[in-house]
């Protein structure tokens, strides 16, 4: 029933590479600036293969989700692979035909080979694969690659993909025989799996539910622990929740474990235990439940390792060495020393071989301030445990009790703000924490804390939408503000007054340090992971909105500007001067015309003008990973990396014609859009501008026509846009031939930045009341107000005249004219009444442009003819 | 010394049966049951939220000092005069002598007159705090028998205070019956028979109501057939039958047990296998196995646990502010077919949803905090609910006013309600997921009338210790322990009916003292079997019940029984649930159903009922399967009706597994190779009983004598399609 892999080694890359004729390729191996390796490779794009079973999955992912096919890259299978070994797995998506190159944002694995794939196969069928829509890639992972998730992206010759992931194991890799041969649906065609491998599952669209049935040997008192990773791996490209749970049941039929959610891996769950009996035991992957109507796929680790749970403390100061309760799955607990790693950060390889290997690890927090430990008894405000030590500090404590709160004494300084941080569930702990501050005993301080969750800001990862909920959330973070110097109580318990052993706190309280983040914005009726790249033509310019994000409780508020960290120096990169409160800046990326065609990582980092200023800053994008219904994400991927690619040339390129003048408040500017085509490239051409400042308006996108070099292009300022100098750019596409949605197939090149000042309005009128007779004419005049000198004579028309009414001629203005009069003509059967709103259109020619000013609100009463 | 005591209470009733002084003349004790008898303070009148015509009292009379303040100090002099007293607008009103809208309600001569005129005159005072009041009414008599129709009795209603005095308040009481045609009750008390039968009549006073057992013999020679007594059930329930001298009906069939116990206990019809095999049997003891197979199989947990999953509203909804996501249901669903397939005692079920604390994925039972609300975390609708469900009392009414028609009292009411709320709610670790806990520090519930604080008290028990308690877990212990009566006979009584079709009680969520057991010996023991006895294990009541003889009567009637709905005298004719009828059509079939983004292969397994299941959403609408709007198990509704038997002659249901996917009649016709064989292998799927001599023979004249196979497929389908249309396919019998 168990269909081991074919050279025995339960290795699925091995086992496909042996069904597939792989062709010779060139390899080329590169490292951009950070030291992040990028495997490039060239194809031969041979498009050849046997049909390969794990087409057969591919092509039953793509059938059965009717796919958009409006991503590049859609999906990888398997995702997952083993240390150490080579594998070679299929991505679907479109206009894959060109592709070249595997980024990976993490080192460890290198992409070998990429190969074209023609046809696939399925239920004795073969089909034909589109151009493009297909390709074969082969991994190397190295032997020391981290156990965990590479994020990558695939370079064409037109562009860089969307993120995908690959994750990688300790142990071999096991492919689930269904449904390719026997059905494992049923205990009794349950597929036998041995210890410490991990399992490529794959759950067609339901329901009914897919049961996945496998089975184990075990000796009597041997553990077994299994664990699922299919939330985590991301569905975003697949449209559909997956949500996993697991059973066992021993030899005698007795159930011995389950789990649905753990609170280690959220949706993913997770079992360990001790078989008590010997035998084989029958191990059930199954959704959650059956509602779902999409494929999902998911990795099974199997083996008898111990699974640490959660551990206590949660953390502690760089270089220490640790004493680690560590807190089984299977409800043992053991000790173990643990030497901290000398940087502050998130440590991840202290129980990475405990106990056998782990296939994924539990994290610590490595702080430069001391842990102070719980001492019991602690347990009311007015018998508190000192901390005996200034701040910054971390508590660590357990809720081992219904009702127990915890209670320390800290000292603190008016003036100050501190961060204060609880590490709970973010750390898989069962502590659901509620915090409580509030002054000592002979401490005058007005201030009192009660926190329960956190904000999403809260923990400084943005590019998402705020209702988005995930279990960090449940871990208050808060300032704290002393307003006067001396002791404060801190308690902890938990919110719904659960405990146990393994209701774990860790509480960072340390001094706040002013951060900002970058990110990319949502693109308007665009998926993230569409455009969240940076996309360069060589010889072109290619602009992207970035937005500002304060960190949690940041102040700062002067000037800054971005670093592009990492980009290769034959790559421009502009950026204003600006501020937090600017929110969104734009940003332009130009590669010259002989530019390498390349791909890479970099950093966009706020920095201060001013360089003494406190504050630090980062790139932090999320990105949703697995949706539930209703565009809920659930997993998210996190990258402190922006990804760029440098990629062939466009057809044409394009420039905005600097204006010789301003953009006036309340005026509207023309600026001219010049289009140069490259020979052979006659299309129409879509322009729009993808960002103005705050007060400015911009015109629906305009369509230079095929053919055509000359495009205009209108911005206008309101009132209430700030005075000040701006950087603005267009970016243009073909009009056809791509995915409108998505933007795949298309060039996108922006103009190089022009800049606009927004200037006072050069005059300001106020039209006076008229009333005019049926059939008659009148005249409104108006108040000129100069603000800004003009040269010539300017024209003025008026707008929103009501019907039968006509302006006779355009009234003339020059510069120093204290009034103007619109002469109007009213027709015999205009609508008798008052007519509001009336504004007066005033054309000036500044600087050879025309500039249109509107100002004005004027009254017209027109009164019936008298008899 | 016995002698001496009712003397005394005696002389204390003479005494009190009347005031006679203007001093004695209590605003609580003795205008306040005027305003009660004459209906001044019915919800059609000034007890109406708005009252009526600009003068508002309080409904029924739940709150004496505002009723007091409206009359005195809301408009001073105007309702009240006491310079003239018997010109006050509260007596000429009253009269009719000036317009009102409520009519003549009492004659200046009246007793009603003279207390209220006396009250006034002597200043119209509101009573002093020591002013003893009604602790409690009782009828003289509880219960009374008429050996034949037609006899009349004259009641009297007796209210003791709390100073332990007594007082005849049957003129100021209100009367009712629960079945006038055997036992109708006028306004005196009086009470006169029509028929013979049991009922029930009541008497209100204050906020109390009582009430007294009726029995109307039937005329003639009566002599008791002395039928087997399998069970303590059926002595219980002969006893009440002897008592009202009706014949139970003869024992039932083999077929019919074996039918109406497969129904009863797996949520279908026998399959043809399940019925050679109990007819095959001459095991004197044959149904007892058969019972205890029933019991042992996953699917009366199923069958159970899909009603559960009604009273407790379990349904979703995909807007994660109300905390009732698909997952959530599905795992609250799973948890509850848990408890009901491995038989969790009913206590510690009950136990666990009423604690559910935490996350409503991994810990399920918390789900009763968002399921019931469907929203907002709402006390008032998580207290009406916890009462209708583990107690069976709709205490509804108490939010506004006493209980008019049983003992709750607003105070009740809000005492009970402050068990909950304490109860918070919020997100979990994802959009879909939502923690349920207490504040322990939560104020209890507010009294509407004077904003007290209500302490938390038991329903009909007492005052609950909360203090740094999580008060859900001091209600949960209170409620599940073996002894609460209340408790163990609301699950008793629901059990009851899910085999009779009615409750000892009826509707089984309404208990109340104005709707009472019709067998209180019966409840009385049943109750306490599951509690005391059994622990909770609600098979054993289910066997107890399966095998009593009571249950395995026959549903033909006798001239005695004929009438009798009420005491289980015979087996009753019970429309199958929509679930059970279409597994009941499927199974006879052998037509695997479909379900929409359900793996479920029957009906009761659907995780939120017919709900969200729209392959089939008209059936289970035209069958009447809860829609789970609310606790009540009224939601599950059993009557027949014409959209019914339109929707099997024409519907796609039956069209469906009979006519598009064939399967039985191919089979049949493969295995049988005479007419005969076939349709009888065809009642006994569809009425697990072979045709009649009659039947057979008619029916038989209709399938042609041919070897076209398709020609007999469809005289054969239309066989199958006849008696699948018959009541006696859709009805338990």
């Amino acid at each position: 029933m168990f269909r081991e892999s074919s050279l025995g080694r339960a290795h699925l890359g091995l086992f496909m590479q042996q069904r597939l004729s792989i062709s010779r390729s060139n390899r080329v191996c590169s490292s951009n600036e950070q030291g992040w390796f990028v495997w490039a490779f060239r194809s031969n794009r041979v498009g050849s293969a046997n049909r390969p079973y794990w087409f057969v999955l591919a092509v039953l992912l793509s059938a059965v989700l009717g796919r958009s096919q409006e991503e590049t890259a859609e999906s990888i299978i398997p995702q997952i692979g083993q240390q150490g070994t080579e594998v070679t797995a299929l991505v679907q998506g479109t206009l894959l035909d060109t592709a070249e190159e595997i980024l990976f944002y993490q080192k460890g694995i290198a992409c070998t080979k990429i190969k074209q794939l023609s046809e696939y196969s399925w239920n004795g069928r073969t089909e034909k694969a589109e151009l493009g829509m297909a390709i074969q890639v082969t991994f190397n992972i190295a032997k020391d690659a981290k156990i965990g998730e590479y994020f990558f992206r695939i370079r064409t010759e037109k562009h860089l993909s969307e993120m995908l992931s690959f994750w990688v194991t300790k142990f071999p890799v096991v492919e689930e025989v269904e449904p390719f041969s026997t059905k494992n649906d049923e205990p009794e065609f349950a597929q036998l799996v041995p210890l410490n491998s991990t399992v490529v599952g794959y759950q067609p669209q339901g329901p009914p539910n897919d049961f996945d049935y496998y089975k184990v040997k075990l000796s009597a008192g041997q553990r077994c622990t299994a664990q699922i990773l299919s939330a985590r791996l991301g569905t975003y490209h697949y449209a559909g929740l997956t949500d996993m749970a697991l059973e066992v049941r021993s030899p005698s039929g007795k159930r011995v474990a389950r789990c649905d959610d753990s609170p280690l891996f959220s949706q993913d769950p997770m079992v360990s235990f001790i078989a008590e009996e010997p035998g084989e035991y029958l191990v059930l992957a199954r959704q959650q439940m059956d509602y779902e109507t999409a494929v999902r796929h998911y990795a099974l680790h199997i083996g008898d390792f111990e699974r640490p749970a959660v551990t206590y403390p949660l953390g502690g100061k760089a270089g220490d060495e640790l004493t680690l309760r560590v807190f089984l799955e299977d409800g043992e607990e053991k000790t173990e020393k643990v030497k901290l790693p000398k940087s502050v950060g998130e440590f991840e390889e202290a129980l990475i071989n405990y106990g056998g290997d782990i296939p994924s690890p539990n994290q610590l927090k490595v702080a430069n301030f001391p842990n102070v430990m719980e001492e019991s008894g602690h347990n009311k405000p007015e018998n508190t445990q000192s901390i005996g030590q200034s701040l910054p500090v971390a508590l660590n404590g357990i809720v081992e009790k219904e009702g127990e709160k915890d209670w320390y004494k800290i000292s603190a300084r008016k003036g100050e703000r501190y961060r204060v941080r609880a590490y709970a569930r973010t750390l898989g702990s069962k502590l659901d924490p509620f915090i409580w501050v509030r002054p000592a005993e002979g401490n005058k301080s007005s201030r009192l804390y009660e926190e329960d969750d956190s904000l999403w800001d809260g923990h400084d990862w943005e590019g998402h939408h705020y209702r988005h909920q995930v279990k960090d959330r449940l871990d208050p973070v808060f300032m704290f503000e002393p307003d006067e110097d001396g002791d404060y109580l801190i308690g902890v318990g938990d919110t719904r007054r659960e405990f146990g052993k393994d209701y774990i706190y860790r509480i960072e309280i340390q001094p706040h340090r002013n951060t900002i983040f970058t990110h990319f914005p949502p693109y308007p009726s665009k998926r993230d992971i569409t455009r969240d790249v940076i996309n360069i033509h060589r010889g072109s310019t290619f602009s992207r909105p970035i937005a500002i994000q304060n960190g949690f409780g940041a102040r700062y508020d002067g000037p800054m500007t971005l670093e592009a960290k990492g980009l290769p120096a034959d790559i421009t990169f502009e950026c204003p001067v600006f501020t937090k409160n600017d929110l969104v800046i734009l940003t332009t990326f130009s590669a010259p015309y002989d530019a390498d065609l390349k791909c890479g990582l970099f950093e966009l980092i706020p920095k201060p003008v001013d360089e003494k200023a406190n504050l630090s800053g980062a790139f932090a994008m999320t990105t949703g990973a697995t949706q539930r219904r209703g565009s809920y994400d659930m997993v998210f991927n996190k990258t402190r990396f922006a990804a760029f690619a440098v990629v062939e040339e466009a057809p044409f390129s394009v420039k905005l014609e600097q204006p010789k003048v301003g953009l006036a408040k309340d005026a509207e500017l023309e600026l001219k859009v010049t289009v140069e085509r490259k020979e052979g490239f006659e299309g129409a051409i879509y322009a729009e501008m993808d960002w103005v400042p705050p007060g400015l308006t911009k015109q629906p996108p305009m369509v230079v026509e095929a053919g055509k070099n000359e495009g205009f292009y209108k911005i206008s300022a309101t009132n209430q846009a700030k005075d000040g100098t701006y950087q603005l750019s267009i970016n243009c596409r073909e009009n056809e031939g791509g995915n409108v949605r998505t933007g795949l197939g298309f060039h996108f090149v922006a103009a190089p930045f022009i800049e606009i000042k927004v200037l006072d309005p050069y005059l300001t009128i106020e039209l006076e009341r008229a009333a005019i007779e049926q059939g008659k004419t009148g005249e409104i005049v108006g108040k000129i107000n100069h603000l800004r000198k003009f040269e010539g004579v300017a024209q003025g028309i008026l707008l929103r005249l009501p019907t039968g009414v006509e302006l006779v001629e355009p009234a003339k203005i020059e510069s120093g004219d204290e009034t103007v009069t619109f002469k109007l003509k009213v027709a015999e059967d205009a609508l008798v009444g008052q007519a509001k709103e009336i504004s007066a259109d005033i054309e000036i020619k500044d600087g050879g442009q025309k500039i249109h000013q509107q100002s004005g609100d004027g009254v017209l009463r027109i009164d019936a003819k008298r008899k | 010394m016995r002698f001496h005591c009712s003397f005394l209470v005696t002389l204390s009733v003479l005494l009190s049966a009347s005031a006679n002084a203007a001093d004695d003349i209590s605003f609580k004790r003795d205008v306040m049951p005027i305003f009660l008898k004459n209906g001044c303070n019915a919800g059609d009148c000034h007890g109406a939220s708005r009252g009526q015509d600009g003068f508002k009292l309080s409904l029924f009379g739940y709150d004496p000092e505002g009723d007091h303040y409206r009359l005195m100090e809301e408009h001073p002099g105007r309702r009240v005069n006491l310079a003239a007293p018997e010109k006050s607008l509260l007596l000429t009103k009253a009269t009719a002598s000036v317009s009102h809208t409520g009519g003549e309600l009492f004659t200046a001569k009246s007793e009603s007159y003279d207390l209220i005129l006396k009250w006034l005159e002597a200043g119209a005072p509101i009573d002093p705090d020591d002013t003893s009041l009604a602790a409690s009414i009782r009828f003289e008599k509880k219960v009374h028998k008429f050996e034949k129709p037609g006899g009349a009795l004259k009641t009297k209603v007796i209210a003791t205070y709390d100073d332990g005095s007594e007082r005849d308040v049957t003129r100021w009481s209100l009367f009712m019956t629960n079945d006038e045609s055997v036992a109708a009750i006028d306004e005196l008390g009086e009470i006169t028979t029509s028929k013979a039968g049991g009922a029930n009549v009541f008497a209100r006073f204050d906020k109390f109501t009582v009430g007294m057992e009726i029995t109307v013999l039937p005329e003639g020679n009566f002599e008791w057939p002395n039928p087997p007594v399998n069970n303590y059930i059926d002595e219980l329930v002969f006893a009440k039958l002897k008592d009202l001298r009706i014949i139970p009906s003869e024992l039932s069939s083999d077929e019919q047990f074996l039918r109406r116990v497969t129904i009863d206990l797996s949520g279908t019809v026998p399959t043809p296998g399940e019925y050679q095999t109990f007819m095959a049997s001459d095991d004197p003891d044959k149904r007892t196995q058969i019972v205890d197979h029933l019991l042992s199989r996953d699917s009366f947990g199923e069958l159970f646990a899909a009603k559960w999953g009604e009273w407790l509203r379990n349904f979703t909804d995909t807007n994660p502010e109300k905390g009732t996501a698909q997952k959530a249901g599905w795992n609250y669903f799973e948890w509850i077919r848990e408890q009901m397939v491995e038989n969790t005692p009913v206590n510690e079920f009950a136990y666990a949803l009423l604690t559910g604390n935490g996350s409503n994925f991994t810990n399920p039972p918390s789900n009763y905090y968002t399921m019931i609300p469907q929203g907002k975390v709402d006390p008032i609708r998580l207290s009406e609910d916890t009462a209708q469900i583990f107690l069976g009392i709709r205490t509804q009414c108490a939010q506004c006013h006493n209980h008019p028609f049983d003992r709750w009292t607003i105070d009740d009411y809000y005492s009970f309600q402050s068990f909950f709320t304490g109860v918070r709610r919020k997100h979990g670790s994802e959009a879909r997921e939502y923690f349920t806990f207490v504040d322990v520090d939560a104020e209890p519930a507010k009294h509407p009338v004077d904003d007290r604080l209500m302490p938390h008290k038991f329903l009909g028990g007492e005052y609950a210790d909360v203090a740094d308690k999580d008060p859900r877990k001091v209600l949960a212990e209170w409620m599940t322990q073996p002894g609460n009566e209340l408790f163990r006979e609301n699950i008793a009584n629901r059990i009851w009916a899910h085999f009779f079709g009615r409750g000892i009680i009826d509707e089984i969520d309404d208990i109340r003292i104005s709707n009472p057991p019709s067998n209180a010996p019966l409840l009385l023991e049943i109750g306490k079997r599951l509690g005391e006895d059994y622990k909770y294990d609600q098979k054993k009541l289910v066997r107890d019940i399966c095998l009593s003889r009571t249950y395995q009567l026959s549903a033909s009637l006798n001239d005695s029984n004929k009438f009798d709905e009420r005491f289980f005298s015979h087996a009753s004719l019970r429309r199958m649930r929509a679930d059970v009828m279409l597994d009941s059509l499927n199974a006879a079939l052998d037509y695997q159903a479909k379900f929409r983004r359900s793996s479920a292969k029957k009906a009761i397994q659907l995780f939120e009922g017919g709900r969200s299941d729209t392959n089939n959403s008209y059936f289970f609408k035209t069958f009447g399967q809860a829609r789970r709007e609310s606790v009540c198990a009224c939601e599950d509704k059993s009557e027949a009706n014409l959209s019914q038997a339109l929707h099997l002659i024409n519907g796609h249901t039956i069209d469906q597994a009979l006519q598009r996917n064939p399967k039985v009649i191919p089979y049949l016709m493969n295995q049988h190779e005479t007419p005969t064989e076939i349709v009888e292998a065809l009642f006994i799927r569809a009425l697990t009983r072979k045709p009649s001599e009659t039947e057979l023979s008619g029916i038989l004249k209709t399938i042609p004598e041919t070897q076209d196979r398709s020609q007999l497929h469809r005289a054969y389908n239309d066989v199958m399609w006849g008696l699948l249309n018959s009541s006696e396919f859709m009805f338990n019998h």
